[in-house]
């Protein structure tokens, strides 16, 4: 791989930029639902969450 | 580092602390308040759609909420509840699809999907693309490429080595540069044929891990779930 002509340079770099873009598209994935507010669901279970306790909680 | 979620019963002291219990619950409760919205995109991620991702956060909420002894206080907690996810995911699908691989197509077959269907058509190509890689190559792009772990870290979650990981980004990469490089529907690409890309990428892979370090870990990792 290492005798490098131009166009496999230019190769490289387009696999790069590639690559690039979809380390965004990850991101921009994943951040979307990370920053979606959290629904009121997850907020009713957590705060039930204690009677779920099997045994009573503490043992 | 303990990140198991069985045997929470059988060992109720797993650390000593002079605090008392109601503080740790607590503080704990408050911790895992703070983590949903990376518990929800992980989830998002693995599943690709936001009914059971959600189902399985919270599914793994009340996992890590019953299993809290187990959990060791200054230690990384968000590796691990994707720990629980994580396993969470793959036994819920080992039961509901009988291990058949990810897909689009097979996630729209099961009853009840057709929102999923909805969702899957707003998805970017690389998005979809995604559903090709397979389980080992998806979780480990996410993990590091998204969800901004270490390879130390992703490797944890995913009970392998580090190479192991290393070389599942670098061919999840390569995968997903194939297949968006093949689809008719994206701008045609003046650039690489799948073959050098194939070559680039297996080179950089060389560097980063041992073939010999990743099969094996591989075969303990397929051995262990």
């Amino acid at each position: 791989m290492r005798k490098e002509q131009k166009p496999d340079r230019e190769r490289a770099r387009a696999i790069k930029s590639r690559q690039r873009a979809i380390g965004r598209e990850l991101r921009r994935v994943y951040d979307n639902v990370a920053q979606e507010p959290v629904p009121d669901e997850f907020l009713d279970l957590l705060r039930k969450i204690d009677s779920q306790d099997p045994e009573g909680g503490t043992s | 580092m303990s990140v198991r979620t069985e045997h929470a019963e059988a060992r109720p002291q797993a650390h000593d602390k002079p605090r008392n219990k109601a503080d740790d619950d607590a503080q704990f409760k408050h911790d895992l308040l703070d983590l949903i919205p990376f518990l929800r995109a992980f989830a998002r991620s693995l599943c690709g759609n936001q009914e059971t991702a959600d189902d399985l956060a919270q599914e793994t909420l009340v996992k890590a909420w019953q299993a809290r002894d187990m959990f060791a206080p200054g230690t990384n907690l968000k590796a691990w509840l994707f720990t629980i996810l994580r396993n969470q995911f793959y036994s819920d699908r080992r039961r509901a699809w009988r291990q058949a691989p990810w897909d689009q197509d097979a996630a729209e077959r099961i009853p009840g999907s057709a929102g999923e269907q909805a969702w899957a058509a707003e998805l970017s190509d690389t998005t979809r693309a995604l559903s090709c890689l397979s389980d080992e190559q998806r979780e480990a792009l996410i993990l590091v490429g998204a969800g901004g772990f270490s390879y130390e870290d992703a490797a944890q979650i995913c009970n392998c080595a580090v190479g192991t990981v290393k070389s599942r980004v670098a061919r999840a990469r390569k995968s997903l540069i194939a297949i968006l490089e093949g689809d008719e529907t994206l701008p045609p690409a003046s650039a690489p044929t799948e073959g050098d890309a194939a070559n680039e990428i297996l080179a950089q892979l060389d560097r980063l891990a041992p073939p010999g370090v990743a099969e094996a870990a591989r075969k303990r990792f397929k051995g262990a779930a």
